[in-house]
C-alpha cells in the first residue's frame, strides 16, 4: 500500500494517526503470506506466488502450473470463470465455484470447485493428477507436495509417503484412463465442444410414475437453470453448453401433472426445455453422474379429510401417489406433525377446529416448497401406521391410538411370521434355481439390534424381514435356502459364515441396513463384496443394479472389501447388501414398511437370478 | 480541539475494529473453518475424518510432529474443518495405549461401541478414521482396537477386528493425501 502524505500541520497529524492505526490493524490481522509451502514438479520446485491453499482436505494449485510443466494450454475466461486445461490427449474444463468438471465432455464431480485466490486461479490438484495419471505424493524430505509423471520417479520416497493414486471414487466415468506416455510427442489438442457437430440433447424420456419422472439424456452440458412460471403453468430448464438440434415435442397421455415437454434452441449455447404442467407444482432436478438430468415432480395432494370413529382414527387423502411421511410428536399442546415429503398441497391451506373427538384441530399447509405439513392437535397421543391404498389415488393413513412405542409393538405383533407374498407378477420370468444352495444372512439379531433408526426402528428387524422374504422367493424358484438366523436371535459374525460353509452354499447374501457417523445425513443403497473376487463382484453388480431398479433409492456404489468377517471367512461368492440408510428418517420409514421390504427382497432376488443366468455355463 | 477530535476518532475506530474482528470470528460458521493453510516448512500430520457422503475419509492437517497422543486428542475432539464428519461416537474416551513392536494397541471406553450409530459405512469410517490417523505416528504400522481393555471381535457387527489392521488407502479415495 502506498500512502502519499501531502500538506502539513493538523492534516499531517491526522494522517499520521490514520497511519498509526493502519499499522495497528496489520498487527491485529496477522498476514499468513510468509508460510512457505513447497510444490515440486518432478525434481523442480515451483515458484509459488501465494501459499498453497487446502480446502476440505484438497490442495489447490495454480492452474498455470500445468502450462509451465505439463505441456498444457491453459485458457482462462475471466468473464465466465471458465478454466480450460488442454493437455495433449485430454481436455479438462472447470468453472469457478462449480463442483463439476468436464473431461473430454464427460462429467465428473469435484470435491472442491476451482477458486480465485488473490488473483490466481487455483484448481484441485488431486483431481487433475488423477485424470492425467500423475503421481501426487507428500514428501517428508522436501516438506512438500510432489507432482510427477509416474515414469520419471527419481527421488526415493519414504514408504508411507509412496505414490498411490488410483482411479478415485469421484470419477464416475467408467473409462479407464490410459497412462499418458511421458515420451509421447504432444498431439493436437482436443477441442472440448463443437456446437455445430454434436447433438448434445439425445433424448427426452418421460418415465412417469408417482413422481412424474422425466429424463433428459444429455451427451454433455455445463450447467442449467430452472424457472417455474405461471399462466400457463410451466417449468423451464435452460441447459447451458448444449449444442445440436432441438427434439420433437413429447406428449404424455392424460398425465395428471405433465402435459408435454418441448425443447428449443434459446441461443448458441443454450437449449431450453419447457414442461407444460397441469398446475403449479414443486419439482427436483437431479444431475446424473453418468450425464443427463432427471426431473421429478412432487406428489399432488388434492383432498384431505379426517375419519373418526369409536376406536378408529384415520386420515384419508387423495394424491397422485403415497408420499413418504415423516412424523414428529410435539407437546404443549399435544400435536402430531406429519410432513409429507415431496408433496404439493393442491387445495388451499386450512386450519380448522374439529370438535369433541380426540383431534381438536387439523391444519394443513405448504410448509416448504417440497413439504406439505399436516398438524393434528390431539388430546391423547396418536401415532401414524403405514399408509394403505384404498382405491386408485385414495389413501388412508391409520392413526394408532397410543405412543410410537406402542404403535411399533402393535406393528410387530401383526408381523408375527412372514406373511406369504401376494400374487405379484414377477419382473423376470420365474426361473429355475434348483440345485443352488443360497445362504441368506439377515444381519445382527437378538442382543445386537444393529443400527437404530431415527424413529427407533431396529436394523435387525428390517434385515430379518427382508431376508425372510428373499428366502421365500429363492425357495419358490427351487433354490435350497440356508438361513444364518430365522428369528430374533444373536448369532456372531464368525458363526454365520461357518453355517454357510457347512452347508456348502453356492452364494452368500448378507442383508443389512446402513448408517453413517453423521446420523441421518446420507441416503442410498450400496452393495459390498469380497474384494479381488470377480464372482463376488459380478454378483454385487447384478444385485445392486436390480435392487436400485426395484426400490429407486440413490445408487451409491458397489465396493470390494476384505476386512468384513462375512467375506474373509466364507468360501463362496459373498455380498453384503446395504438396502438403505436406517438412520435417515425418510429411508427408515421405507425400510420398516412391509411393502418396501418385499420390493427390496424382490430386487435382490432379481439380481441373484440375473447373476445365475449370466454365469450358468 | 482538532487534536482532541482526532483522538476521539481514533478511539472510536479502535472500538469499531475490535467489534468487527469479533463479529468476523463468530460469523465464520460456529468457528468451523473453510480453509487451512499449513506451513510445510514445519512438521505437520493428517488426522482423518469422514466425508459428508460417508464414502471416504478426508485428511485434516495439523502442524506438529503428530505424536500418538496429539493425533488421538484431535481425533476425539472432532474436525475443525467445515464439511468433515466426526468419526468416533460421542463420549468416547481413550483409556490408554501401548506400542508393542509395530502394533499400536488402543484402548477405548465402551462408548466407542455403545454410542456408535452402526451400519457398515459407519463402522468402516470409525475404524479406519482411527487406524489411518495413528499409522504415521512414529513406529506405528498396525493397530489393534480394544474396548474397555478387551479385544473385541467386531465393533458393530461387520468388520473383523480379531487381527491388527493396516492403513486403508481405499477409504482415502485411493490417494495418500
Amino acid at each position: 500500500m502506498l500512502v502519499v502524505i501531502v500538506g502539513g500541520g493538523k492534516t499531517m497529524k491526522r494522517v499520521a494517526l490514520i497511519l498509526f492505526f493502519l499499522a495497528l490493524l496489520s498487527i491485529l490481522y496477522p498476514s499468513n503470506c510468509d508460510a512457505a509451502l513447497k510444490l515440486f514438479v518432478g525434481e523442480n520446485e515451483v515458484a509459488l506466488k501465494h501459499p498453497l491453499v487446502m480446502i476440505n482436505g484438497n490442495f489447490m494449485i495454480p492452474a498455470d502450473v500445468f502450462e509451465a510443466y505439463f505441456d498444457a494450454q491453459v485458457n482462462i475466461d475471466a468473464s465466465s470463470g471458465n478454466i480450460e486445461l488442454v493437455f495433449p490427449g485430454q481436455t479438462i474444463l472447470m468453472q469457478l465455484g462449480v463442483e463439476s468438471a468436464l473431461v473430454d465432455g464427460r462429467q465428473y464431480k469435484l470435491d472442491v470447485p476451482p477458486q480465485l485466490v488473490e488473483g490466481e486461479y487455483v484448481v484441485p490438484v488431486r483431481f487433475v493428477a488423477n485424470r492425467l495419471g500423475l503421481s501426487l505424493v507428500f514428501d517428508q524430505d522436501i516438506m512438500g507436495l510432489r507432482l510427477e509423471t509416474p515414469g520419471e520417479k527419481k527421488s526415493p520416497v519414504r514408504s508411507f509417503t509412496s505414490s498411490l493414486i488410483r482411479e478415485p471414487n469421484e470419477a464416475i466415468g467408467q473409462e479407464q484412463g490410459e497412462e499418458p506416455d511421458a515420451e509421447e510427442a504432444p498431439r493436437e489438442p482436443i477441442v472440448l465442444h463443437h456446437p455445430d457437430e454434436e447433438q448434445d440433447l439425445q433424448e427426452i424420456i418421460f418415465m412417469g410414475g408417482p413422481r412424474s419422472r422425466v429424463f433428459l439424456n444429455l451427451q454433455s452440458y455445463t450447467g442449467y437453470q430452472t424457472y417455474l412460471l405461471q399462466e400457463p403453468d410451466r417449468l423451464v430448464i435452460d441447459l447451458f453448453g448444449v449444442g445440436g438440434d432441438a427434439l420433437p415435442m413429447v406428449e404424455t397421455q392424460d398425465h395428471p401433472v405433465v402435459r408435454s415437454i418441448r425443447s428449443s434452441r434459446f441461443d448458441e449455447d443454450t437449449m431450453r426445455i419447457v414442461f407444460d404442467l397441469n398446475g403449479s407444482t414443486g419439482y427436483r432436478v437431479h444431475p446424473w453422474p453418468e450425464g443427463g438430468l432427471e426431473v421429478e415432480f412432487n406428489f399432488q395432494l388434492t383432498a384431505l379429510e379426517l375419519q373418526e370413529a369409536e376406536d378408529q382414527l384415520e386420515l384419508r387423502f387423495r394424491a397422485s401417489a403415497a408420499p413418504i411421511i415423516e412424523a414428529v410428536h410435539l407437546e404443549d399442546p399435544l400435536r402430531l406433525v406429519l410432513d409429507l415429503q415431496d408433496t404439493t398441497l393442491m387445495i388451499p391451506s386450512f386450519d380448522k377446529p374439529m370438535g369433541q373427538g380426540r383431534v381438536v384441530r387439523l391444519r394443513a399447509s405448504q410448509h416448504t416448497p417440497s413439504v406439505t405439513r399436516i398438524v393434528l392437535q390431539v388430546t391423547e397421543p396418536v401415532s401414524p401406521l403405514p399408509v394403505e391404498q384404498l382405491e386408485d389415488g385414495v389413501f388412508a393413513l391409520p392413526l394408532f391410538l397410543g405412543t410410537v412405542r406402542e404403535a411399533n409393538d402393535y406393528l410387530a405383533s401383526l408381523q408375527g411370521g412372514p406373511t406369504s407374498l401376494p400374487e405379484e407378477e414377477e419382473v423376470l420370468p420365474s426361473g429355475d434355481l434348483s440345485g443352488l444352495t443360497i445362504a441368506v444372512d439377515p444381519g445382527h439379531g437378538g442382543s445386537d439390534p444393529g443400527a437404530i433408526g431415527y424413529h427407533g426402528t431396529f436394523e435387525k428387524d428390517v434385515n430379518l424381514a427382508i431376508g425372510l422374504y428373499l428366502g421365500e422367493l429363492l425357495s419358490q424358484a427351487g433354490a435350497r435356502v440356508v438361513y444364518t438366523r430365522e428369528n430374533d436371535t444373536y448369532v456372531s459374525i464368525f458363526e454365520r459364515p461357518a453355517i454357510a460353509n457347512q452347508a456348502s452354499a453356492d452364494l452368500y447374501i448378507s442383508v443389512h441396513a446402513n448408517a453413517h457417523v453423521n446420523r441421518g445425513t446420507v441416503r442410498g443403497t450400496e452393495t459390498l463384496y469380497r474384494a479381488k473376487d470377480p464372482a463376488s463382484e459380478s454378483l454385487a453388480r447384478a444385485v445392486q443394479e436390480e435392487l436400485v431398479k426395484a426400490i429407486t433409492l440413490v445408487n451409491r456404489r458397489i465396493w470390494g472389501r476384505e476386512d468384513l468377517a462375512v467375506f474373509n471367512q466364507t468360501k463362496m461368492p459373498a455380498i453384503m447388501v446395504e438396502v438403505g440408510f436406517i438412520d435417515n428418517a425418510d429411508e427408515e420409514l421405507l425400510l420398516r414398511a412391509a411393502g418396501f421390504q418385499k420390493v427390496a427382497a424382490q430386487g435382490i432376488y432379481n439380481g441373484i437370478r440375473r447373476f445365475y443366468l449370466e454365469n450358468k455355463r | 480541539m482538532r487534536w482532541r477530535r482526532g483522538v476521539t476518532t481514533a478511539v472510536v475506530t479502535l472500538i469499531l475494529l475490535f467489534v468487527v474482528r469479533t463479529v468476523l470470528y463468530y460469523s465464520s460458521d460456529n468457528g468451523k473453518l473453510q480453509t487451512v493453510t499449513i506451513d510445510m516448512t514445519q512438521p505437520f500430520f493428517a488426522v482423518y475424518f469422514g466425508s459428508p457422503d460417508a464414502t471416504t475419509l478426508l485428511p485434516e492437517f495439523h502442524q506438529g510432529i503428530g505424536t500418538i497422543e496429539e493425533r488421538l486428542t484431535i481425533l476425539l475432539e472432532g474436525p475443525r474443518l467445515d464439511g468433515l464428519a466426526q468419526v468416533v461416537p460421542e463420549d468416547t474416551q481413550l483409556l490408554g495405549f501401548s506400542l508393542v513392536d509395530d502394533v499400536l494397541y488402543l484402548n477405548f471406553s465402551h462408548h466407542l461401541v455403545t454410542n456408535h450409530p452402526g451400519g457398515s459405512s459407519g463402522e468402516l469410517i470409525t475404524v479406519y478414521g482411527i487406524v489411518n490417523t495413528v499409522i504415521g505416528a512414529r513406529g506405528v504400522m498396525r493397530v489393534q482396537i480394544l474396548v474397555d481393555g478387551r479385544q473385541v471381535p467386531t465393533l458393530v457387527g461387520h468388520l473383523d477386528l480379531s487381527e491388527p489392521l493396516e492403513k486403508d488407502y481405499e477409504l482415502l479415495g485411493g490417494s495418500q493425501i
